[in-house]
């Protein structure tokens, strides 16, 4: 079985996973929430499967993010138990696979001795683990705005009743991004060791470095406001909104700009 | 022999008397002794939550309640006067309806709620390791907790809310999450504030602000459910500690203003403060609703999600009320074929019918004995059945004044298979 066999094999499952998830919402009924959560992992699984180490090409980084969002969310559905967030999680993984389509996933080999080693591999692992818990703390946020809606238009209970609590929300959020703010400093700090043998700098103001950097500032404003201003629900969960964005930008965006960064 | 139930519960005596009359698990067995020595009743269960203090008894006679009443007073050492106004007596088929009704939360403050039926199989459990408890209380307090079940698995009903607490309990549960641990500050002592803060405390909300202008009445009411009283001049700092704001001061102006409550925001750090403001007039400006992390709801907002439900909380209601008849029917059957004369009638049918069956097999066994030999074994079976039966039946008969006449019965039934359940 080819590794594109096992793409489009993930593929299908993260959508009908999210299928899943979207019946769960919609019927109420938890039967559906236990089915996704097996489709999603079948699909994690046979993504895995069908990468490289997502060293130089973008279609492999892409699909590692998915899978670290969903990770994300396996690993809070196991320790939290919320209703809900399934569909929000594969819906993402599904778009950043589809996304990851329009990007070549064969190529030749590798043959640069700068490109491997640890700290690289390290470098390359952080920075999309972060990614990927802040992409599912952004799912994460948009539940959160929904509630926050729902619960203000005063028109109905039944969707309040399908999402979890807000103040678990905003719990969960704040964790989140505690823990991929962390990944992402010493994701950054590992390159920029790297970025100090191979190119002999620690800092060379490439596009994606600075993009990175604004991005770290923007997440390191959302604890300072949390922690010291006081801000708290939606102000705060908008400024996860927009850092998503920024990780976008940071993460794919850059492609399209002559970057030392550049995918291939 | 009668079934009769005598209490009180949340919609007929207020907090202040249900706590001077609700028993502890452990004062129970205590509580037997004494019922059994001052009445004749021998077989009970005393139901005692925060929202009912009920007993169930078997009596010999129906002019038991006044004893019991009379008990309840010397045990809790309170005036008879002081509790009787409050006190419903009801007997037989009407008694067994009202158990139903609660184990299957119906009669509760919030409409199926669970905790109720946990409640009911422990003080059944009570009962059943004090010994005492006759076949009739085992049947009905079991027939009880499987309606209770039933209701629970079958139909909706507790899914929605079915009053303004209810669907003030549910919001926050939105808000919050787990509401144990959070903080409610009452504003004014109003009928309604009370009302949505009983359904609250019966979720689970153990701290308890209240706040009154008149400062007495709030540290009166505090001692009742076991709060803290608050003057008026402190609201601002009671708003700090608190996570839900029950509004329901009578006052002819706004008492919380937007500007207000956004200082108050601010020196909460932006923690969400849920308000429910059931006064009229209101208490708290409308446009602190757009205030960021204030969640602002008033009776009409409440009444209006309540009515969106209604019907289908009547429908579940109906459903659930179905199942309590059908239940009850189930026991009243039990009841019924319980008796003497059924018994009697059902034990002599089963004796012919085995006396048929064996001549049957026997004759078939010898096609070609004559009509002499065929009378005499006839008269043999009819004899050593007619014998072996005869003492069962008259005891059977003597038993229909005994005051355990029930639990004869029942062994009787069981001795000798007349439920079906094990034919032989």
């Amino acid at each position: 079985m080819t590794p594109k066999f096992f793409w489009i094999f993930a593929f299908v499952f993260y959508g009908l996973s999210n299928l899943s998830f979207f019946l769960e919402i919609g019927l109420s009924k938890q039967n559906f929430r236990w089915l996704g959560n097996g489709l999603a992992l079948v699909a994690v699984l046979s993504h895995v499967a069908s990468l490289t180490f997502p060293t130089l090409h973008i279609h492999d980084a892409l699909g590692l993010l998915a899978i670290l969002t969903l990770i994300s969310y396996f690993v809070v559905e196991w320790k939290w138990q919320l209703r809900g967030l399934g569909f929000l999680a594969t819906a993402n993984a599904f778009l950043f696979t589809l996304i990851s389509i329009t990007f070549p996933d064969r190529f030749p080999p590798i043959n640069r001795p700068e490109l491997s080693g640890s700290v690289l591999e390290v470098h390359i692992v952080l920075m999309i683990l972060s990614f990927g818990i802040l992409a599912f703390a952004f799912c994460v946020s948009v539940a959160y705005l929904i509630q926050d809606f729902i619960l203000r238009k005063k028109q109905t209970l039944q969707v309040s009743r399908r999402l979890p609590p807000l103040n678990t929300l905003d719990l969960l959020i704040n964790r989140l991004v505690g823990l991929g703010f962390l990944f992402m400093t010493i994701g950054i700090i590992s390159g920029s060791v790297w970025a100090a043998r191979w190119w002999g700098h620690w800092w060379g103001w490439d596009p994606k470095q600075i993009l990175a950097l604004l991005t770290w500032i923007f997440y390191a404003i959302y604890i300072y406001t949390r922690t010291l201003s006081g801000w708290k629900g939606k102000r705060s969960v908008i400024l996860i909104v927009v850092g998503f964005a920024l990780i976008l930008i940071t993460f794919v965006g850059t492609n399209f700009i002559p970057s030392r960064h550049q995918f291939q | 022999m009668n079934l009769l139930l005598t209490g009180l519960n949340h919609k007929t005596a207020p907090v202040h008397i249900r706590e001077k009359i609700a028993f502890q698990p452990s004062d129970i067995p205590k509580a037997f002794q004494m019922i059994r020595r001052s009445t004749q009743i021998r077989e009970s269960v005393i139901l005692s939550t925060c929202n009912r203090m009920e007993i169930y008894a078997v009596t010999p006679t129906e002019e038991m309640n006044g004893r019991l009443s009379e008990t309840l007073s010397q045990f809790h050492q309170i005036a008879p006067t002081l509790f009787l106004p409050h006190l419903y007596v009801k007997t037989g088929i009407d008694a067994a309806r009202h158990l139903f009704s609660v184990a299957a939360g119906l009669d509760s403050l919030v409409l199926g709620e669970n905790q109720i039926l946990g409640q009911v199989k422990q003080f059944y459990r009570i009962a059943q390791e004090e010994r005492n408890l006759g076949t009739f209380l085992h049947r009905l307090f079991r027939s009880a907790i499987e309606a209770g079940k039933r209701v629970r698995h079958e139909t909706a009903i507790g899914k929605n809310p079915s009053s303004v607490g209810e669907a003030a309990v549910e919001l926050a549960q939105h808000i919050f999450g787990e509401l144990k641990t959070k903080t409610v500050l009452i504003l004014g002592l109003g009928k309604m504030g009370r009302l949505v803060l009983d359904t609250l405390a019966e979720s689970g909300i153990s701290n308890l602000i209240l706040c009154n202008r008149t400062f007495k009445q709030a540290q009166d009411m505090a001692k009742a459910v076991q709060g803290t009283a608050c003057p008026l001049e402190d609201l601002d700092k009671a708003l700090l500690k608190a996570d839900i704001l029950i509004a329901s001061a009578a006052a002819s102006d706004i008492v919380l203003t937007k500007k207000h409550l956004e200082s108050v925001m601010r020196e909460r750090r932006n923690a969400p403060l849920f308000i429910i403001d059931i006064a009229v007039p209101r208490n708290v400006e409308e446009s602190a609703a757009r205030l960021e992390n204030i969640f602002l709801y008033n009776i009409d907002d409440l009444e209006k999600i309540v009515r969106k439900y209604h019907q289908s909380v009547q429908q579940e209601m109906t459903k659930a009320n179905d199942i309590l008849e059908e239940e009850l029917h189930k026991f009243k059957v039990w009841q019924n074929g319980l008796d003497i004369v059924p018994t009697i009638k059902a034990l002599t049918g089963k004796m012919e019918e085995m006396k048929k069956r064996e001549l049957q097999k026997i004759l078939s066994k010898f096609p070609h004995l004559g009509q002499n030999e065929r009378a005499a074994l006839e008269l043999l079976a009819h004899n050593l059945v007619n014998k072996i039966f005869h003492r069962p039946l008259v005891e059977l008969k003597d038993y229909a004044e005994h005051p355990l006449k029930f639990d004869y019965l029942e062994v009787a039934r069981h001795l000798f298979g007349l439920d079906g359940s094990n034919d032989a």
